[in-house]
């Protein structure tokens, strides 16, 4: 059933021009810093040269220019996620779904999965550029994949909070500034809170604190189950949500 | 009508009569509004059992906030019950609420259609929700289809689609995985009189093969597409006969009716012979966030 409601749900995104017109946006977004990135590489050459572990032009890349593109993937995934429930409500559909033998789990789980393939749109947008080099320079392919894994992974969790936001409310636009606000204080959690123990324990919650690693090219298997923890509780907090409504009658 | 998964259809017994298995089974269902400060406890609906065999094509009559919406939308599954039990085709909606759903066909008051979907596309996504093997998914909404009279409309977008139009695409999504139990809501609405009469029509042929619920305030549909009726009040179920009961009776619905909102007294129980109470409670707005709201009782 998580694969009916999958198909349907990315259907819904296709037939959707905002989401290509965030593709697209975000396509020139990476294409403009992929520029400047490289530009910025090729300056570097000289003083790279003299360092003992210089990265290589992956490594580069992955932290100059994939790093900060997961902050706008981060912010991106809530925008494609905040039609899933909110839009069902506006428009009455969701009486199909709550009369429907389809569990919440399914529901819930068949959108996300969809907003994270849609996600993979952008995803791909951003990793491209750095594969058009592939016949002018070695690239290191375990940073390669390392940094399209933290994407997913930052790209899920996002999703999974804008999910939420979308089960909470009738307006798609309501979802998503929920949601994209919730997101940005966390991610600010991160360095707002100084060196004090309370400090590094806020920033332990931010995702830009379990990002790097990816890009470096050593991911940590505390950081990936960060993401899927923070995913999974979103999703279980989604089907909760869910299941009240038909308690409360409120959508 | 299409022949869709039996395993999840398997009719328990396709007789008729007092001796057949009820197909659909409500037990004093009880749904309470939120409370208000220094206001007694008060109820969308109150203590109301149902029940149908195959073959019933029962009317849920009542005037605008009576709670038919809210008994529709909590034997489909939409809404819990605060109180009482829903069985369909054996299936307690609470214990197994995916199988119990999966008997069932729901019209809500506003047809749940997606605007950019065609027609077809809105049909198989029903009947892929509602379990339908793929290889039956084709002759299943080719079927229904016809039956709701939709075939020149099935390759426009539901959201080009006019109000009597929308109303049929919500009834071939209701019937479209040939199920057990058909809840209709209003399903009148927006139909114009050739339409309506299509749709009476309709129901008829639901109803010789499943079991039919219908809520409506007008008395002339459910005359017409009914072999029982239900009347609610104020939330409570006051009144429920078969039309040939009245007709021995030398009364008419609408007299009926007429009668018993103005005693508001519990009334006769066919079948089963449980009585409902009337509450006496007053609420001018008792769906419960289901019903819609502006219509008038029309005889």
């Amino acid at each position: 059933m998580i694969g009916t409601v999958l198909r349907h749900e990315l259907g819904q995104l296709a037939r959707s021009a905002q989401s290509w017109v965030i593709a697209a946006g975000f396509a020139a977004l990476t294409g403009f810093l992929f520029l400047q990135q490289v530009e910025r590489w090729i300056a570097q050459q000289d003083a790279l040269r003299l360092q003992d572990h210089a990265p290589g032009l992956a490594g580069f890349l992955g932290v100059n220019l994939l790093a900060p593109l997961a902050v706008v993937i981060g912010l991106l995934a809530p925008l494609y996620a905040m039609r899933s429930f909110a839009e069902e409500f506006r428009s009455h559909t969701w009486t199909l779904w709550q009369s429907s033998p389809v569990s919440l789990v399914a529901l819930a789980s068949g959108k996300l999965a969809a907003v994270v393939i849609a996600m993979l749109l952008p995803i791909a947008i951003a990793i491209a550029p750095v594969l058009t080099l592939l016949p002018f320079a070695p690239l290191d392919a375990g940073v390669l994949l390392s940094s399209a894994a933290g994407l997913v992974l930052c790209a899920t969790a996002t999703a999974s909070a804008g999910l939420y936001c979308s089960s909470l409310v009738r307006q798609p636009l309501a979802a998503a500034a929920g949601s994209l606000s919730f997101v940005i204080v966390l991610w600010l959690l991160g360095s707002v809170g100084g060196d004090t123990a309370w400090g590094r324990a806020l920033a332990q919650l931010s995702p830009g604190q379990h990002l790097a690693g990816f890009f470096q090219g050593y991911p940590r298997s505390g950081d990936a189950l960060y993401f899927l923890l923070f995913s999974a509780a979103f999703l279980v907090l989604t089907v909760i949500r869910l299941d009240a409504l038909r308690h409360a009658g409120e959508a | 009508m299409c022949a869709p998964d039996r395993e999840l259809y398997s009719p328990t017994m396709d007789t008729r009569g007092p001796s057949a298995p009820f197909l659909l089974e409500a037990s004093g269902l009880t749904r309470q509004l939120p409370a208000r400060r220094g206001e007694p406890d008060r109820h969308a609906i109150r203590d109301v059992s149902l029940t149908m065999r195959t073959g019933e094509v029962l009317g849920l009559l009542g005037l605008n906030g009576a709670g038919k919406s809210t008994t529709l939308r909590v034997l489909s599954g939409c809404l819990v019950p605060h109180a009482g039990s829903v069985h369909i085709d054996g299936h307690d909606l609470a214990g197994e609420p995916l199988a119990a759903r999966a008997a069932l066909g729901y019209l809500a008051d506003a047809p749940a259609l997606y605007d950019g979907l065609r027609v077809s596309d809105q049909l198989a996504l029903a009947a892929r929700l509602r379990r339908l093997p793929r290889k039956a998914i084709g002759p299943a909404v080719d079927a229904a289809i016809e039956e709701c009279d939709l075939t020149k409309a099935a390759r426009q977008r539901c959201g080009t689609l006019s109000r009597g139009f929308r109303q049929r695409v919500g009834i071939a999504q209701a019937i479209v995985h040939d199920p057990r139990v058909v809840l209709l809501d209003e399903p009148g609405n927006g139909l114009d009189p050739r339409q309506m009469q299509q749709m009476r029509e309709l129901v008829h042929r639901l109803g010789e093969r499943r079991a039919v619920l219908l809520s409506s305030h007008l008395l002339g549909e459910v005359q017409a597409s009914c072999t029982r009726i239900a009347v609610l009040h104020h939330g409570a179920l006051i009144a429920e006969r078969s039309l040939q009961e009245l007709a021995g009776d030398g009364q008419t619905l609408a007299e009926l009716f007429a009668s018993l909102l103005e005693t508001g007294a519990p009334g006769e129980v066919a079948g089963d012979g449980r009585s409902r109470g009337h509450d006496g409670h007053d609420d001018d707005d008792d769906d419960g966030g289901g019903g819609g709201g502006g219509r008038r009782y029309a005889p």
